[in-house]
């Protein structure tokens, strides 16, 4: 009886062992990383001197608003929009300005399409 | 992406530079000293606020613009980028401008979804655009801006193309400057590259003539130094040749820089078709937008450039992306009808768009697009 007893004991302590061995193996042979682990190499991906398409080193991540909004110009009625003149045809570009008069305030510079 | 646009094989003429003589405005008004000139197919202006050095700045800001034409036109045979192309397929190494530039170009298309494109280079040469743009103005009307003359003669063979864009298929490396340009693409650095000019021209001259500047290349705005007490005048209108009395707004700004895109101007007749020089990525087609003209101000020039060219794509989208992007911004409809986002002042009569997360574009959606004559349905 006290030999039956033994022996289960060494079956016992035996399986143990034999677990843990094959945990340890499995472990070893699909190794994992933990969620924060995942998110430091994605970001650590971004920061890398070598910049992709996708991820570009240098940019910040949006357009940059001004440091301040443009503002109404107080000197300038608004003038009506209107739909946009017939397709024009070719043309020369038309000739650089000439000298014009000092005024008492300069002409606003135009910004359209180009 | 494909697109359905029908090109010959044409043998390109891409000999011409785009300069001009210039002439220069010494007075603006103001106290202010002012330069005009003509470059790249478009107008420069510089102003200062101490006249006194204005010829300086103009030498600075000539000198900047055509070291970016040697590194970035497209239309110049012996340009960094058009060597670049000229090898998509192989790995080339970059001066550090043009890298930049790169960096820039795919920032540009990293902040905007790929909205504003780098590579839409063969694109935009598929649908005629395949040379300077005073080339392209010379052709005469109801002409395709290919040889059109000799295809009637020979019966040259017409292939169905495909233009591919895709930014993400171009290879860069910052570190090593190496890029490769995938085979059958092209990179166009036109959507990017001018602004970019404007602000280091902008800079250049600041820093040059000590005092405040403002640099304006073909409606491209950007400014440097200390602004004068009133700040700089910008009068945005559809098209950046319009004199400050065209139908639009004007704004003062003190510092970054304002951009316009607009499909209301340079536009050429190809096989038929009334096209604009907007490419949506997308369709690799010349961009069908609910808005003709959008303006916005941002930190730099290139900033508001980025977001008015995505905008002009986005179409009735992009409102809340500008409001999400925090930027201020104009924009008209084919219908004349004004929009203002963020902190854009309200002008009177104008419906104003709120930055709320589901901006109201009913008044917009109900309105029938305005399409000129000679436009058709690409």
């Amino acid at each position: 009886m006290s030999r039956l007893h033994r022996i289960n004991r060494w079956l016992i302590a035996g399986s143990i062992a034999l677990t843990a061995g094959l945990s340890e193996a499995a472990a070893s042979a699909f190794s994992g990383n933990s969620t924060a682990k995942t998110s430091a190499t994605k970001r650590s991906t971004g920061a890398t001197r070598h910049s992709s398409p996708s991820v570009p080193s240098s940019s910040s991540g949006s357009v940059q608003p001004p440091a301040e909004a443009p503002r109404r110009n107080r000197e300038s009625a608004p003038t009506q929009e209107s739909a946009p003149a017939q397709e024009s045809m070719p043309q020369e570009a038309a000739p650089a300005q000439e000298a014009a008069p000092a005024e008492e305030s300069a002409p606003p510079v135009v910004s359209g399409g180009s | 992406m494909d697109s359905h646009l029908t090109a010959t094989v044409p043998a390109r003429d891409t000999s011409f530079s785009g300069k001009t003589p210039s002439i220069v405005s010494q007075a603006a008004g103001g106290g202010l000293g002012e330069a005009r000139w003509e470059t790249w197919s478009t107008s420069v202006v510089l102003r200062l606020t101490d006249p006194r050095g204005l010829s300086a700045a103009r030498n600075a800001v000539e000198l900047e613009l055509a070291t970016i034409d040697r590194a970035c036109s497209r239309f110049r045979p012996d340009s960094e980028i058009a060597r670049v192309n000229a090898n998509a397929g192989r790995a080339m190494r970059v001066s550090a401008l043009l890298a930049e530039a790169l960096t820039l170009a795919l920032r540009a298309a990293w902040l905007t979804d790929g909205d504003v494109d780098p590579t839409v280079g063969s694109a935009l040469a598929l649908a005629g655009y395949d040379r300077d743009w005073r080339l392209l103005e010379q052709v005469p009307a109801g002409r395709s801006p290919e040889r059109s003359s000799v295809n009637e003669r020979t019966h040259a063979p017409t292939v169905r193309a495909h233009a591919l864009c895709g930014w993400r298929s171009l290879m860069f490396d910052s570190a090593t400057r190496i890029v490769r340009v995938p085979a059958g693409f092209a990179i166009d650095l036109g959507a990017t590259a001018k602004a970019w000019a404007a602000d280091r021209a902008a800079q250049a001259a600041a820093q040059t003539a000590d005092c405040g500047a403002l640099v304006a290349i073909g409606g491209d705005i950007a400014t440097g130094g200390i602004a004068p007490a009133r700040g700089w005048a910008v009068h945005v209108t559809d098209d950046h040749r319009s004199d400050h009395h065209a139908p639009g707004q004007t704004v003062t700004i003190h510092s970054g820089g304002l951009a316009t895109s607009s499909t209301a101007v340079r536009r050429w007749r190809h096989r038929g078709r009334t096209l604009h020089h907007i490419i949506d990525p997308a369709t690799g087609a010349p961009a069908q937008s609910r808005w003709r003209t959008v303006s916005v101000a941002a930190a730099s020039c290139a900033d508001a450039n980025i977001a008015s060219t995505s905008a002009l794509i986005r179409g009735g989208g992009a409102p809340a992306w500008l409001a999400r992007m925090g930027v201020p911004a104009r924009l008209v409809s084919h219908s004349g009808r004004v929009y203002t986002t963020g902190a854009w002042p309200a002008d009177r009569g104008r419906t104003q768009i709120q930055p709320a997360p589901q901006p109201r574009l009913r008044a917009v959606d109900t309105e029938q697009p305005h399409l000129t004559g000679e436009q058709e349905p690409i």
